[in-house]
């Protein structure tokens, strides 16, 4: 069975911003909601340091719906509008969305919306109509810092995908062949160890995004 | 087969209708295929189109423009643009959203209240109302007062607001330019074209160093000069990753050594860099001798003299130095003869200026040598080829070091040393130990950065570790020229400048991209050296008389304040702003003291508010020009039209080529003195080119199939060639001379010696009283701590700005939703500390103060920051504001800056803008008009400062404003 997540590698992420705003522009996410949001971790002095500047340290984290295997917003929609899919991503299906936000309540992570016009919940959707075509997310596509990658968690983060330089020299650039060359995150990242891989709390919701920090205190607990 | 590219709502719709959970998981699957179509034809055409974008003016990233219907429905970052690998940030993405902005300018208007007032009265006019006035104003103010009482502003972009660059003071006779160049590049162009060659501030980041130094600069946010995915790649795989800043940068986080540093005092570090390179003997010797002025002898006992050399941009100028010329010791002596004492012979000899050659000396363009050995270059860059360092032939060997006695052609005798003397005398003061009661940063750790830097990982490659990304935080304390050119020097001696990965300046491609479109009328020669002596600020700043890139833009506004030295009384303003340097204060309040104003734009900004005629410019989804890396990324493509302009909206190159046509001044060459837009791509396509000549439209067409050029594939003489100071390649016309490709070829540097010039014969020509700055120096900034400890009592906190935002470039996107929801209000950054100590906690509105003037931002307390430094935002504005000024008074920290002779760059002129006292407190409902910490226009509302304000959604894109206008 597929599912699909993506995987942040925190030392390449420099906090662009770039996946946020990739986000609304895919999305037409409306102002002043946040499906993809890039917080900034810090600086915090350096648990070993002088306890203050500058032996201080900081990552950020961008965080969005985690398209968790246990979902809590899945349990207590009372309509069955958020679901999960086949492909393993949680999704709202919005004809059955009443608008009642106990789904944005429940989430630990802060990341559903009430879309105010269409009185619907909206969140991260894993760019499901781009996922469908074999395309990327918004924000794994639009990365600035090439950290994210996107893939199926069943074959592992190392096999996880992002977009990588097409070779002009060899001819044909085009934009079906820039969307399709892409690199692994294995290939792509410095080496990491297990302990240097997290998810955001887990409170029995089982997060399915996976974020790699290196070199540093990860300031979520597991 | 055609690609799906529906909506999320579009999507959803499908999904829903079709139940087709299974097939939607299928990647780019036949099942759904079938629909794409359908979904295509009832959308319309969606058409891609590859251009170059224009978010940022410090970057050409490659981006694919998605339109469906006429209309850009999305940009995404093109990953064969391999220069830029694909990146596309935040700015540029919702730069779209400028495109379909229902405040942006559509039509020519006019003033019809009194400058001041809070409403303009702003009238549609059509162009040919704005043309006959702005012509007829502007040849009022030339009669009346003479074409230098006119002066420029412009912005930063190389494919618009680039007219005040030159064209302006072509057209009018003018040489007072307020270009933010003189902030920004300016600096590092003015100390390198000094030092060895313009531009050579620039390293090559994508030819990925083995050391990645970031030194006063944040790539990783504003794609300054490199994408942000470039450095982020290049930083993780360099072997050591070092970072020179006063505060923790976004990319800074992940460094292996962060010399953590006192706001201004980069000088000193630099300084202290040259130390350990040259105490530890890790200086390249043969470069020394062969390739800069350091066997040069001064002499104290002679009257400088020298030859005629070029100034930089018009006429030329009498050198006048005290290095020993061979005019110094026989009548019929050549000045152009600079002797050295030759060790290996026991005798004088010497280097001829004039042929580029040593005595005895016969040249040919070597051809010994190997490719470039770097490693993880992405597709599509290629390694160049890297000539191996020429031996002297005849061999001599110059001395460095000794003192000797010559006879002078009057028969006294004198002792001279060679500069090399001088050079380390000075460089051995800043011991790491001094550098860091200097800079704050442990010794230590400076002498560890320095050697690691310049020691070479793998000498077998024949040159460096790469260079150092020195940029524009350094020239913002008043030590610019001598910073840069004591980084310049480092470069050169550790093995860095125009080798793999080092500093090899702008991107030299088919073709002469110049300063950028519009900046220079192509068919008239540029205004002569006696109008450049005009120029205001050459009292105070006299190398701007060599220079001739800008005036100060301080004493510009001095004039148009006092008219003194003599009147400025008009202006145009091509996209650019005053909040840019200097202190706007002062700015706001001199504009009404002027005749005319005109300014260009895509918004009223508060520049526009003081303007009497508005012009609409295009956005760059709407404008077709070539693009070249500005920097040595060695990329060549173009910005092509994507979308249609709307309304009454024309390109700059439209508006600089009207004005000239309404003026009776001739723009492009005698056959097509006014070129429509296209016959001006035209014309800069065949600039110097190397090949057949081209059109623009075929250079599009095969820009759109084949996509971004390799300048060292196309250009392998001027590009692919390293060290090109040994080929006779060197692409800048400083000495007067042009590249072997057009000319003839001749060794060496674009300074007046060809060499790299240590020693300075500029700076001693047009200065010889500051005898300091002939070689690289530090100065302290004039308002730190140590220079005015009074001044720090009344205002204990150093202020530093210009940190790099996400979402903006300088004053632009705060009108944008995607960009002001993320970034709502300015923000100060304090460490917890001081916070704690003054009552300001987190998002607390502060009032930041000094003699100058007071603003507000919002506290963002910062661990990654100083205890006693602040850092400060630049150049906000309120575009929600109605009223003319938009709140440029309210946040923005130009508010806060000291202009004047002794507060400004002594060379160079440039703004005092980082590394200045100023005091904070808490802003309270009792210390602030209307009673609210939140900065309010002159009626008391709020300006945005939260992302759930209503007025962001009134700025979403307006399709039917653009149809209608």
């Amino acid at each position: 069975m597929t599912h699909y997540a993506i995987a942040t590698d925190l030392n390449r992420c420099v906090g662009c911003l770039a996946c946020s705003v990739a986000c609304k522009a895919m999305n037409n996410v409306p102002v002043g909601d946040y499906w993809n949001k890039t917080l900034r971790v810090g600086p915090n002095p350096k648990a070993d340091g002088c306890g203050t500047w500058p032996d201080v340290e900081m990552y950020f984290l961008t965080v969005q719906c985690q398209h968790c295997k246990d979902p809590e917003c899945v349990k207590v929609c009372p309509t069955g509008a958020s679901h999960i899919a086949d492909d393993g991503t949680v999704q709202i299906d919005k004809s059955k969305c009443i608008g009642c936000q106990f789904c944005a309540m429940s989430c630990p992570y802060g990341v559903r919306y009430l879309n105010t016009e269409e009185r619907v919940v909206e969140k991260c959707t894993l760019c499901e109509q781009r996922i469908a075509q074999g395309e990327l997310p918004a924000c794994v596509a639009q990365c600035g810092g090439r950290a994210r990658f996107f893939g199926d968690l069943d074959k592992g983060i190392d096999s996880f995908e992002a977009p990588w330089v097409v070779d002009v020299t060899e001819g044909d650039p085009s934009y079906d062949k820039t969307e399709h060359t892409r690199i692994t995150l294995k290939e792509c990242v410095q080496e990491y160890k297990q302990s240097d891989v997290h998810h955001l709390p887990d409170v029995g919701n089982d997060p399915s995004f996976v974020y790699i920090l290196r070199d540093r205190d990860w300031q979520g607990e597991e | 087969m055609g690609k799906l590219n529906m909506t999320r709502r579009a999507f959803t719709k499908l999904a829903a209708a079709t139940a087709a959970a299974a097939a939607v998981v299928a990647p780019a699957g036949a099942a759904l295929a079938e629909s794409s179509s359908a979904t295509q034809s009832k959308a319309g055409e969606t058409k891609r189109v590859r251009s170059c974008c224009r978010g940022c003016g410090k970057m050409e990233c490659g981006v694919w423009v998605i339109v469906e219907n006429g209309r850009a429905i999305r940009t995404e970052g093109d990953e064969s643009a391999f220069h830029s690998m694909g990146n596309h940030c935040g700015k540029g993405q919702a730069s779209l959203q400028a495109a379909y902005h229902p405040d942006r300018l559509y039509h020519p208007m006019k003033r019809t209240n009194a400058r001041g007032e809070d409403d303009p009265g702003w009238v549609r006019i059509s162009w040919d109302e704005a043309m006959s006035t702005i012509a007829e104003k502007l040849q009022e103010t030339m009669d009346r007062y003479g074409g230098e009482s006119i002066f420029g502003m412009s912005g930063t972009s190389r494919i618009w607001g680039m007219f005040a660059y030159g064209a302006l003071g072509q057209l009018v006779g003018s040489p007072n330019m307020c270009i933010p160049w003189q902030v920004c590049k300016g600096p590092r162009f003015f100390a390198t074209a000094l030092n060895s060659m313009m531009q050579a501030s620039w390293m090559e980041t994508v030819g990925r160093p083995k050391v990645y130094t970031s030194w006063g600069t944040g790539p990783e946010l504003s794609n300054y000069d490199d994408a942000c995915r470039t450095v982020v790649d290049v930083a993780e795989k360099a072997d050591t990753h070092i970072v020179v800043d006063p505060r923790m940068t976004n990319l800074g986080k992940e460094a292996d050594i962060w010399l953590n540093l006192r706001p201004g005092t980069d000088g000193a570090m630099a300084m202290g860099w040259l130390n350990v390179l040259i105490n530890n003997d890790l200086y390249d010797d043969l470069f020394a001798k062969k390739w800069t002025d350091a066997p040069f002898l001064v002499c104290n006992d002679v009257e400088p003299s020298g030859y005629e050399v070029y100034r930089f941009t018009s006429g030329k100028c009498q050198m006048k130095t005290r290095l020993l010329k061979e005019s110094d010791l026989k009548e019929d002596g050549d000045p152009h003869k600079f002797m050295v004492w030759d060790n290996l012979n026991n005798r004088m000899t010497y280097f001829d200026a004039d042929s580029g050659l040593w005595e005895g000396e016969t040249w040919s363009k070597p051809t010994a040598g190997h490719e470039g050995m770097q490693e993880h270059l992405v597709p599509g860059v290629s390694q160049g080829w890297v000539p191996d360092p020429t031996p002297f032939d005849p061999a001599i060997d110059p001395a460095l070091y000794g003192e000797f006695e010559v006879e002078l052609k009057d028969g006294r005798k004198s002792k001279v040393k060679p500069v090399w003397e001088y050079f380390t005398a000075r460089v051995a003061e800043y011991t790491p130990e001094k550098v860091s009661e200097i800079t704050g940063v442990p010794a230590e750790s400076i002498e560890r950065a320095a050697k690691i830097h310049a020691t070479r990982i793998d000498p077998s490659t024949g040159y460096g570790n790469g260079g150092v990304q020195y940029q524009l935080a350094i020239e913002h304390s008043c030590n610019a020229i001598a910073m840069c050119r004591a980084m310049d020097t480092y470069i050169g001696l550790s093995g860095n400048w125009d080798v793999p990965a080092g500093h090899r300046g702008g991107t030299q491609g088919e073709f002469i991209f110049k300063a950028g479109l519009g900046a220079v009328a192509p068919g008239i020669p540029n205004i002569s050296a006696e109008e450049f002596n005009k120029t205001l600020g050459i009292e105070d700043y006299p190398l701007l008389g060599w220079w001739q890139g800008w005036a100060d833009d301080a004493s510009v506004w001095k004039a148009i304040e006092t008219g003194d030295p003599y009147p400025v009384k008009a202006g145009w303003c091509s996209t650019g702003d005053f909040m840019c340097m200097s202190n706007s204060l002062q700015k706001w309040k001199a504009f009404p003291n002027l005749d005319f104003f005109v300014c260009e734009d895509l918004w009223k900004t508060p520049t526009a508010g003081m303007a009497d005629i508005l012009l609409p410019a295009q956005h760059w989804l709407e404008t077709d020009c070539p693009r070249m890396s500005q920097g040595p990324s060695g990329a060549q493509g173009a910005t092509c039209r994507a979308i249609e302009p709307p309304a009454d909206t024309l390109h700059d190159i439209e508006i600089a080529t009207m004005i000239y046509k309404y003026m009776g001044k001739q723009w492009g060459p005698d056959e097509n003195k006014w070129p429509d837009r296209i016959e001006n791509l035209d014309i800069m396509l065949n600039t110097g080119r190397q090949g057949d000549p081209i059109t623009w439209e075929e250079y599009k067409e095969d820009f759109q199939k084949n996509g971004w050029k390799d300048a060292k594939v196309v250009a392998p003489d001027t590009w692919g060639t390293y060290r090109r100071y040994e080929t006779g390649m060197m692409p800048l016309k400083a000495y007067g001379d042009k590249n072997a490709l057009e000319e003839f070829a001749k060794p060496g540097f674009g300074t007046p010696t060809r060499k790299m010039e240590i020693w300075n014969t500029l700076i001693e020509t047009f200065m010889p009283e500051d005898e300091e700055d002939f070689l690289p120096t530090y100065k302290e900034p004039p308002l730190s701590p140590i220079s005015d400890p009074e001044m720090n009592e009344k205002y204990p906190f150093t202020a530093t700005s210009g940190r790099r935002i996400p979402v903006y470039f300088h004053s632009e996107h705060r009108q944008l939703p995607w960009c002001r929801e993320m970034w709502p209000a300015p923000r100060i950054e304090i460490n917890p500390q001081d916070a704690a100590r003054l009552g300001i906690e987190q998002g607390d509105w502060v009032w930041i103060e000094n003699d100058n003037g007071k603003i507000r931002q919002v506290a963002d307390l910062y661990h990654g920051i100083a205890p006693g430094t602040v850092n400060l935002e630049h150049q906000w504005w309120f575009p929600e504001l109605d009223q003319a000024d938009k709140g440029y008074d309210l946040c923005g920290c130009n508010c806060l800056v000291t202009t004047g002779k002794g507060y400004q760059d002594r060379i160079s002129g440039t703004s005092y803008l980082r590394a200045y006292p100023v005091n904070i407190y808490k802003a309270t409902a009792e210390n602030s008009p209307f009673g609210n910490p939140v900065p309010c226009d002159h009626n008391g509302n709020e300006i945005i400062h939260d992302a759930s304000d209503p007025r962001l959604k009134e700025w979403l894109p307006n399709y039917d404003v653009r149809d209608e206008a």
